[in-house]
């Protein structure tokens, strides 16, 4: 059974994005993209739309840019090299390399994907499939990086899920503020 | 100028609700979670409390000895309860004080005198109309393992955006995580 991992960033306040999906407040920091790195080796990313439309507005023009900082450029040409699948009732088509539109039910596909070979698989952003999976208990890991910031407003990462207890594996802080939180499903 | 401290029990999303501490809160008793609230407690002589917290805290912690839990009972008995309100209190916990004036102004006065910290416990709504006076020195978190994803969270919506500087963070034994920040 392939494992499944949420990755978000957290305000204080619980919410992954602002009320328009701003996300200007995270606080980046390469050590902790690192030792996200290195928990992390999916080869499979999980997606709602917005948070598609976000990315493929990005990721795919980074290219070779002489002015990305070459961090960035090794993440996005990871990220092409990926195994995408993005969730919609609206979109016609997706353009991004090495990308699947995924129709119909949400947790029966994840079914059948963690049920197939392969490495990890995460999901990024996309509250509102966040949250079914939490309920079908399908992800078997979440990794936080709190944030210090009371954003105030926005979208709950974790809206209306049910009651979930976790085991935490993990809690390491940076001098940049952030905290990494590693939890299991029980 | 003493410190006013925040402390806060919550879940990972930010629930602080007592109704469902059955659920999120007991559980995860354990020596070392006592310990950290029992030394923010301890660094307190004052405690700045909302009327819904201190009347939901009053009647079981008067009832107590000083002695009871290794000692926070009577802390918190003889420490001066402010609690903020705007019709009497129903309960005698000790020391205890109405204030009923302009919030912000009654804890610069409380600020400037003499003593140990301040702590509010609970009181979202009490903290939420002290957020943009800027008088909040620090917030420590035990943040317990748990996704509620439903019920009262300790932060509500509708505020301004607040930086805050990591202070310290701390694995407790039982998954629960301490994290202390301090106001930028």
């Amino acid at each position: 059974m392939r494992k499944l991992v949420m990755f978000n960033r957290m305000s204080l306040d619980g919410f992954f994005a602002g009320p328009n999906g701003e996300i200007d407040w995270f606080i980046n920091d390469p050590e902790v993209d690192q030792a996200l790195h290195q928990m992390m080796q999916p080869d499979t990313l999980l997606m709602g739309r917005v948070t598609y439309e976000l990315f493929v507005s990005f990721w795919p023009h980074v290219g070779n840019d002489p002015n990305v900082p070459e961090g960035v450029r090794q993440m996005a040409a990871e990220l092409n090299q990926m195994t995408k699948l993005v969730f919609s009732r609206t979109l016609a088509e997706v353009t991004w390399v090495n990308t699947q539109l995924g129709h119909g039910d949400v947790v029966q596909q994840v079914e059948a994907i963690k049920e197939g070979t392969g490495a990890d698989i995460t999901i990024f952003g996309s509250g509102s499939i966040v949250q079914q999976l939490a309920d079908a208990r399908l992800i078997d890991e979440y990794l936080v990086v709190v944030t210090p910031v009371i954003l105030g407003q926005g979208k709950p990462l974790f809206l209306d899920v049910n009651q979930l207890s976790l085991q935490l594996l993990k809690a390491k802080s940076f001098v940049s503020g952030n905290i990494l939180l590693h939890y299991r499903q029980i | 100028m003493r410190k006013l401290v925040v402390t806060e029990w919550i879940t990972l999303d930010g629930v602080f609700d007592a109704d469902t501490m059955a659920d999120w809160f007991f559980p995860y008793n354990h020596s070392d979670r006592q310990r950290s609230i029992r030394d923010t407690i301890m660094e307190a002589d004052a405690f700045l409390l909302g009327h819904t917290t201190f009347e939901m805290l009053a009647p079981y912690w008067s009832s107590l000895q000083d002695s009871d839990q290794n000692g926070v009972a009577g802390a918190l008995k003889h420490g001066t309860k402010y609690v903020a309100a705007t019709k009497p209190l129903v309960g005698q916990w000790g020391e205890q004080r109405v204030l009923s004036g302009n919030l912000a102004d009654e804890v610069i006065r409380l600020k400037q005198q003499d003593g140990k910290h301040i702590l509010v416990m609970g009181s979202a709504a009490l903290v939420r109309s002290l957020m943009p006076s800027g008088l909040i020195d620090e917030y420590r978190f035990l943040v317990h393992p748990v996704i509620a994803g439903q019920g009262k969270r300790f932060f509500s919506e509708d505020m301004d955006l607040v930086r805050l500087k990591l202070a310290e963070t701390r694995m407790l034994d039982n998954a629960v995580v301490y994290q202390r920040y301090t106001a930028t």
